[in-house]
C-alpha cells in the first residue's frame, strides 16, 4: 500500500518489473539451457497461425468436429432411445389412464428422447475438449484478432464465442475475462448467436429428415451461420449504439501439448453431467408442461388442434406464414423458449409419436425442406433459452440490456428465416 | 528507467522514429530481434504487457507479422505472445542487429 502511494499508478508496473528482473536472475543462477522444444509448435503454427490458411484451416477442423460428433454418437442414440422406449411400454401397462400417459407419453416419451440427444453432446463437448487440451484455442484468438479488430472487437472475444458452441451460459461469464465495458457487453450480446449444445438435437432431427447424405454439412452450416450473423451484429452495435475503440488485444500462445484421453474424457464429463442436471430440472418441468398442456382440456385427442398446446400454436401461426411453419411448429418453438431441445420433444407430443424416425416422417410430410432449413435457421437464432436469459440478465446486470437481447434476437432469428425462404425461393426450391 | 512516455514522438508518421532510436514494434521485419524501450498505451495496456513480461530492456524476437492490420506473434522470455495491431503500434523498440 505504501508502494502505490509512492509510485501512484505505476506501482503494479515497477512491481512486475521487479518482479520478472528477479525471476531471470533465479532463472540465470540455477537453470542450464537445453535444446529449443518450440520446433513442432513452429511447424504446426507455420499452418494455423497462416495469414492466408489459418481461418481455412479453422472451420476444417470444426467441419472434422460435427462429423466425427455426427458419426460416432449414432449407434448411442440408437441404445438409448431403444432403452426409453421400453420403459415407456413398460408404464404404458399401468392400469391408472392419467399416471399411464404422464409416465409413457410425457415423461418416459419426451424426456427419453431428449435424453437420447446427450450421446451427440458429450461427443461434442469430447471434440472441443480436445481443441482446448492441445492449445489450439489461443491460435483461434490470433487469426480472427484482425477481423475481429475490423468489427471492432478483438481476437479475445472470439474465445467466449467458440465456447457458446458448448453452452451459453460459461461462455457469456467467460465474457468476464474480457477489458473493456462496451466490448464485452457486445460480446455477451453476440455469445447467443453461437449455436450451443441444446441445439444440436434439433437439427440433427431436422437435417436427418430432410438432407440424408448431406446432414453433417447442413448441420454444420449452421454453425457458420451462427457466426456470421455474431459476427455480423457486433458490427452493427459498434457502428450504432456501443462506439468507440476496442481495448488492447494480448494473449499468450501457449507451446501445443497432446491433450490425454483421459484429460478430455474428464472434461467432457463435467460439462456433459452439467447439462444431464439441466436436463434434469428444467426439461423435466418443460415435459411436464408440455403433457398438461396436451391433454387438457381433458377428453380432447392428445396434442390435437383442440387442446392447449394446439391452441396456442394456432393463434401465432399467421405470423409464421411466410416462413412457411405449421401451428405444429410453432407451439413446439413457443416452448423451445424453455429450452431449444424442447423443439424437438414438443414435436412428439404435438405428431403424437415417439421417436426419431416417425417425427422425422411426419416433419418430412408437413413443410418443405427450405422452411426445414429455415426452421433450422430460426431455432438457430432465437432467444437461446431460460437460464441463458437470466445469465445475461446476472452479467450486465441490466433489464434494458436483456430485454434489448431478447427483443433482438427475436427480430433477427424471424428476419434470418425468411431471408432463407426468399433465397430458397429465388433459386427455384420449394 | 523509462517506463512509458505518452509525449514526444509523432504518431502521424507512417514510421515514426523517436530520439534514441528507437521505432514501433510493428514497423520491425519478420524474424527481427529487439530491445523493448517504452510503451505509449494507456496505463491498462502498459500494466498488462509487464503482467506478462514486456518491460522495458527485455528482449523479443518478432516471430509472425499477419497481413495490414492484423496482430503479430512475439517471443519474450521464451513465451509466444501474440498482440493486436493497435498495441503493437504503441510499444517502441530498439533493433538489434544482425
Amino acid at each position: 500500500m505504501k508502494a502505490k502511494k509512492v509510485l501512484g499508478d505505476d506501482a503494479d508496473i515497477v512491481l512486475a518489473d521487479a518482479r520478472y528482473e528477479q525471476i531471470s536472475k533465479i532463472i540465470e543462477a540455477s537453470l542450464v539451457k537445453g535444446e529449443r522444444k518450440r520446433t513442432v509448435t513452429d511447424v504446426l503454427d507455420k499452418v494455423f497461425l497462416n495469414k492466408y490458411v489459418g481461418i481455412p484451416a479453422f472451420f476444417a477442423l470444426l467441419w472434422a468436429v460435427f462429423q466425427f460428433t455426427f458419426e460416432a454418437s449414432a449407434p448411442f442414440m440408437g441404445l438409448i432411445e431403444m432403452l426409453f422406449a421400453w420403459l415407456s411400454s413398460l408404464a404404458a401397462q399401468i392400469p391408472n389412464e392419467v399416471v399411464a400417459s404422464l409416465l409413457a407419453d410425457g415423461i418416459f416419451g419426451g424426456l427419453g428422447f431428449i435424453l437420447s440427444f446427450t450421446a451427440p453432446i458429450f461427443f461434442l463437448f469430447f471434440a472441443l475438449s480436445l481443441l482446448e487440451d492441445s492449445g489450439y484455442l489461443a491460435r483461434v484468438a490470433f487469426v480472427f484478432d484482425k477481423l475481429m479488430f475490423k468489427l471492432g472487437l478483438h481476437g479475445r472475444s472470439f474465445i467466449p464465442m467458440l465456447l457458446g458452441f458448448g453452452c451459453n451460459l460459461p461462455a457469456i461469464m467467460a465474457a468476464r475475462s474480457i477489458e473493456g465495458k462496451k466490448d464485452r457487453l457486445i460480446t455477451i450480446l453476440t455469445v447467443p448467436f453461437m449455436s450451443c449444445a441444446a441445439r444440436l438435437p434439433v437439427y440433427v432431427l431436422i437435417a436427418g429428415a430432410f438432407f440424408a447424405s448431406h446432414a453433417a454439412t447442413a448441420v454444420w452450416s449452421m454453425y457458420v451461420i451462427g457466426i456470421v450473423v455474431a459476427i455480423l451484429f457486433a458490427l452493427l452495435l459498434r457502428k450504432t449504439i456501443l462506439k468507440g475503440e476496442p481495448a488492447p488485444f494480448i494473449i499468450e500462445l501457449p507451446t501445443y501439448k497432446m491433450p490425454t484421453l483421459w484429460g478430455s474424457v474428464l472434461h467432457m464429463w463435467e460439462r456433459g453431467v452439467s447439462f444431464l442436471k439441466k436436463a434434469g430440472t428444467y426439461l423435466l418441468v418443460g415435459a411436464i408442461i408440455l403433457w398438461v398442456l396436451s391433454v387438457l382440456p381433458w377428453g380432447v385427442e392428445a396434442g390435437s388442434g383442440d387442446s392447449l398446446i394446439g391452441l396456442i400454436g394456432q393463434t401465432l401461426q399467421p405470423l409464421f406464414g411466410p416462413l412457411g411453419f405449421n401451428w405444429q411448429i410453432v407451439s413446439s418453438l413457443v416452448f423451445a423458449f424453455l429450452a431449444k431441445e424442447l423443439v424437438v420433444e414438443s414435436l412428439g407430443v404435438i405428431y403424437g409419436v415417439g421417436g426419431e424416425a416417425s417425427i422425422q416422417a411426419a416433419l418430412v410430410a408437413s413443410i418443405t425442406p427450405v422452411s426445414a432449413f429455415a426452421l433450422m435457421v430460426f431455432t438457430l437464432l432465437y432467444v437461446p433459452c431460460l437460464a441463458t436469459v437470466g445469465v445475461i440478465k446476472k452479467e450486465t446486470g441490466s433489464w434494458k440490456w436483456t430485454l434489448f437481447a431478447v427483443l433482438s434476437e427475436m427480430a433477427i432469428a424471424y428476419l434470418g428465416a425468411l431471408l432463407i425462404v426468399g433465397l430458397g425461393g429465388l433459386l427455384g426450391f420449394s | 528507467m523509462q517506463l512509458r512516455n505518452r509525449h514526444g514522438h509523432s504518431h502521424k508518421a507512417k514510421t515514426p522514429v523517436n530520439v534514441d532510436g528507437s521505432v514501433p514494434l510493428n514497423s520491425l521485419p519478420e524474424g527481427s530481434k529487439a530491445i523493448v524501450t517504452h510503451t505509449s498505451g494507456g496505463l491498462c495496456a502498459v500494466r498488462r504487457l509487464s503482467e506478462m513480461g514486456l518491460t522495458p530492456g527485455c528482449e523479443i524476437t518478432l516471430k509472425r507479422k499477419c497481413s495490414f492490420r492484423g496482430p503479430i506473434e512475439i517471443e519474450v522470455r521464451g513465451v509466444a505472445l501474440a498482440l493486436g495491431y493497435g498495441l503493437s503500434s504503441q510499444i517502441f523498440v530498439q533493433p538489434i542487429e544482425g
